[in-house]
């Protein structure tokens, strides 16, 4: 038996994205640490690295890099900038967020550019993306 | 003689049964709504899978009027108009060329 003929309609529901699915995570750099955090010493950054993760080589920038970016500066997605200490410090580009090393650990890398009084110009960075809250991957 | 165009799915978009109902989901980067969840009617779910295939506007008619009850010249129309809403918004595109 045929089913009666209705007109073919599609009904759209828009949705925005929000802080709520926007994920916060932490970028550790290990330039100057071990990408998990721990600041070893001003380090300048001369050398490129071979391999990281999945990313390939990373070109140095011949910056130094000391301990706030070894000690991670909070990312949110959002409004792409880091946040040390609550307050945007560095503008953030280029975030490629590679294989997951570990559950809610990621390699990494990252540029940024000193947003201070005495900016120093352009960095870039390699270590690990860690989620902020592993437990609440959605949360910012 | 020009043959009628042909039209199949864009690839912009994939249809999933969710708890029973069609639900189309945008999946492009250039999907026009890609902030947007879908919802297809029957009829809008049927089309949809007409053209997983290339077809012209007129097999579709035809494989609804096998399906469906209903007036003919509206069921063309309607078949016509929701084709030329489904390549406005990238759900469909003219199918290539063999």
């Amino acid at each position: 038996m045929k089913k009666n003929w209705q007109a073919p309609r599609i009904q759209v529901q828009e949705f925005e994205a929000n802080e709520y699915v926007a994920a916060c995570y932490s970028l550790y750099c290990k330039v100057a640490g071990d990408g998990e955090g721990r600041f070893y010493e001003d380090t300048w950054f001369n050398d490129d690295v071979d391999s990281w993760g999945n990313l390939g080589t990373i070109k140095h920038d011949g910056q130094l890099h000391g301990q706030p970016c070894a000690n991670g500066s909070s990312y949110n997605e959002s409004t792409k900038q880091f946040y040390e200490n609550s307050k945007p410090v560095s503008f953030v580009d280029s975030v490629n967020r590679g294989s997951e090393a570990s559950p809610g650990k990621w390699y990494a890398t990252w540029g940024s550019t000193d947003g201070g009084e005495a900016a120093t110009g352009h960095y870039t960075h390699y270590g690990y993306a860690m989620l902020d809250e592993p437990s609440r991957p959605n949360h910012s | 003689m020009m043959s009628e165009p042909r039209y199949q799915l864009s690839g912009q978009y994939l249809l999933r049964d969710i708890a029973g109902e069609a639900v189309i989901i945008p999946i492009g980067e250039n999907a026009p709504a890609g902030n947007a969840i879908l919802e297809p009617n029957d009829t809008a779910a049927f089309l949809w899978h007409a053209f997983e295939q290339p077809r012209t506007a007129e097999q579709a008619v035809q494989l609804a009027l096998n399906e469906y009850e209903g007036d003919e010249a509206m069921i063309r129309a309607q078949v016509c108009g929701f084709v030329q809403a489904a390549l406005g918004c990238q759900i469909l595109k003219e199918a290539d060329e063999v």
